[in-house]
């Protein structure tokens, strides 16, 4: 597999803190997410990817380059959107996208277009003091994207953002993915829309990776026996659950179908067998990522 | 195209971040009023050439000197703030998640928090010796234009090296100037005294003056007697230089080192 992002031992602490305590990950190409609890070393592994951070010990390539020794050449391919960022508040929106232009040697119509795909456009003459939260973010994620970079690497992204932005978001980094190539590494703790659109999961909790793998892995290795299937026709699925005997169903409303089944492999081969006669959504534990992080925490312990 | 260089775009951001229009103002408004009101317009009718000169001396050592108060509490303020800016708040590492060295990046902060201070302090001065005080002397404005420009940078040098090392604006600010005006007390030892500002520019003007003066004279005796002062006057300047030399370039580096080190988290 051709691996982004390849962190070997990484340990960091700040005074008695231990951030990072011998983090191994690997993220191929693709939209990846690293999930952890507030303080589980996320962002640190974030800042040590942008050179910002010097880990103790330990090692990370990104993109086949060193972080620590080509930390200008990572950066001049990598765009970062960053958990805290300041920007200068006496500029307005516009002007600070005209120096990241100049900065990151790029076109200013990039950045616009970039802009008015994520709604940032209409704020072009404001100052950036008189932004929201929100708006905030949508300056750093532009300028996480200007440039087209071969990898965004973004750090909550989605936090302070309301509902339709948050679509709104997450479709534009599914459409860059696809139409650009772009690799995506999406460290978040809003689990639903991190399930929804990445292909590879890294669990982090205390500074080390708990385990990482396709969502269909980790539903597998953590979840419990209760299933959501989304559909369009959800009476043909119920029919077709009872009638081949996949498990039992325990709740059937609009949309979804909840089914406690007894071995997922076989349930996902068997729903995809009908893919002719009903449109499934997604099939995802009770709980999604959060169930799976929450026994894989557990599990981790013993 | 020279905006397209990547490292002149950071400086004229840099400039613009830090020097707000307010900040301008006020800038402008101190410097000029401290400067114009030491200066005496007024013509000096005294019948020794030599005695006016020595005057207009005495007045641009005495402008400077009182003048370079003012100065010096500014450059550590706003240098305080806008590293204050760059660490506490964030900007730097903002920053420098774009393609940008930390090299460039503190070349760039040092040069955007001296140039326009130095700038208006310099105009100011020579404004007020060229046309009120109709006094042209271009040594004089060669030797004060250069050692404003090397005490710009001893302070905000030395005001970096404490802000990266303390990390608090006001303890930075407070530090720094007590630092910068410990030579004033009366108990430290004389020799302190050639780290202080007025001193440095009081030996070069004297050397200026002096030099002028034994030019002036036919008599050996005075000829000899203007050489020595002005030869006294240079090797305090010398030592003066020296200082400032030295802690500016040790603070650079040393500031350099630990910004290159340090954990932007």
């Amino acid at each position: 597999m051709n691996y982004i992002i390849i962190a070997e031992d990484l340990f960091k602490k700040f005074g008695s803190i231990i951030a990072l305590n011998k983090f191994n990950a690997v993220f191929p190409r693709g939209i990846c997410g690293l999930i952890g609890p507030n303080g589980s070393g996320k962002t640190t592994f974030i800042n040590i990817l942008a050179g910002l951070v010097k880990p103790d010990s330990g090692k990370v390539e990104v993109l086949g380059l060193d972080s620590t020794e080509n930390s200008l050449l990572i950066r001049e391919k990598v765009g970062f959107l960053l958990e805290e960022m300041y920007y200068p508040s006496n500029l307005t929106v516009e002007k600070y996208l005209k120096y990241v232009a100049r900065l990151k040697r790029t076109s200013f119509k990039e950045i616009k277009e970039i802009s008015r795909e994520i709604g940032l456009l209409e704020y072009f003459d404001r100052k950036i003091k008189t932004l929201s939260a929100g708006m905030y973010k949508m300056l750093g994620l532009t300028q996480a994207l200007a440039g087209n970079p071969e990898l965004v690497v973004l750090d909550e992204p989605v936090s302070n953002l309301d509902p339709l932005r948050r679509i709104r978001l997450l479709d534009f980094i599914v459409k860059i993915s696809k139409e650009k190539d772009t690799s995506f590494l999406i460290s978040s703790h809003v689990l639903p829309e991190l399930e929804e659109i990445c292909e590879w999961i890294v669990l982090i909790h205390k500074g080390k990776r708990i385990d990482s793998g396709t969502l269909s892995d980790l539903y597998l290795k953590y979840s419990t026996e209760f299933y959501e299937v989304m559909a369009d026709n959800v009476h043909v699925l119920y029919d077709y659950i009872r009638e081949h005997n996949l498990g039992e169903v325990v709740e059937v409303t609009k949309s979804k179908v909840k089914v406690r089944i007894k071995n997922y492999s076989e349930f996902n081969k068997m729903l995809a067998s009908i893919s002719d006669k009903v449109k499934i959504f997604y099939i995802r534990p009770v709980g999604g990522l959060k169930e799976v992080f929450k026994n894989a925490v557990e599990k981790s312990k013993y | 195209m020279l905006l397209r260089n990547r490292n002149i775009s950071l400086l004229i951001f840099e400039l613009e971040t830090l020097w707000s229009k307010v900040l301008t103002y006020v800038m402008l408004v101190i410097f000029i009023s401290s400067t114009l009101s030491y200066y005496n317009s007024s013509i000096l009718f005294d019948t020794c050439e030599l005695c006016v000169i020595s005057l207009r001396f005495t007045e641009i050592w005495n402008a400077f000197t009182s003048s370079t108060v003012i100065y010096t509490v500014f450059l550590v303020a706003i240098t305080a703030v806008s590293w204050s800016n760059a660490i506490d708040r964030k900007l730097a590492k903002n920053i420098l998640s774009l393609p940008i060295s930390r090299k460039v990046f503190f070349a760039s902060k040092i040069i955007s928090i001296v140039i326009p201070p130095y700038l208006t302090y310099i105009a100011s001065h020579l404004f007020s010796q060229i046309y009120l005080d109709n006094f042209i002397n271009f040594h004089s404005i060669l030797i004060t234009v250069l050692l404003t420009a090397l005490y710009t940078l001893y302070v905000v040098s030395l005001t970096t090296l404490i802000f990266l090392i303390v990390k608090n604006s006001i303890a930075t600010v407070l530090l720094t100037i007590s630092i910068l005006f410990l030579p004033l007390a009366g108990s430290v030892p004389p020799e302190f005294k050639y780290a202080l500002a007025s001193n440095c520019y009081r030996a070069a003007l004297d050397y200026v003056h002096y030099s002028y003066c034994a030019s002036a004279f036919n008599n050996p005796l005075l000829v000899r007697k203007y050489l020595r002062k002005a030869n006294l006057a240079l090797s305090e300047l010398h030592t003066s230089l020296i200082i400032f030399t030295s802690v500016t370039l040790i603070s650079l580096i040393v500031s350099y080192i630990y910004f290159k080190k340090i954990d932007l988290d």
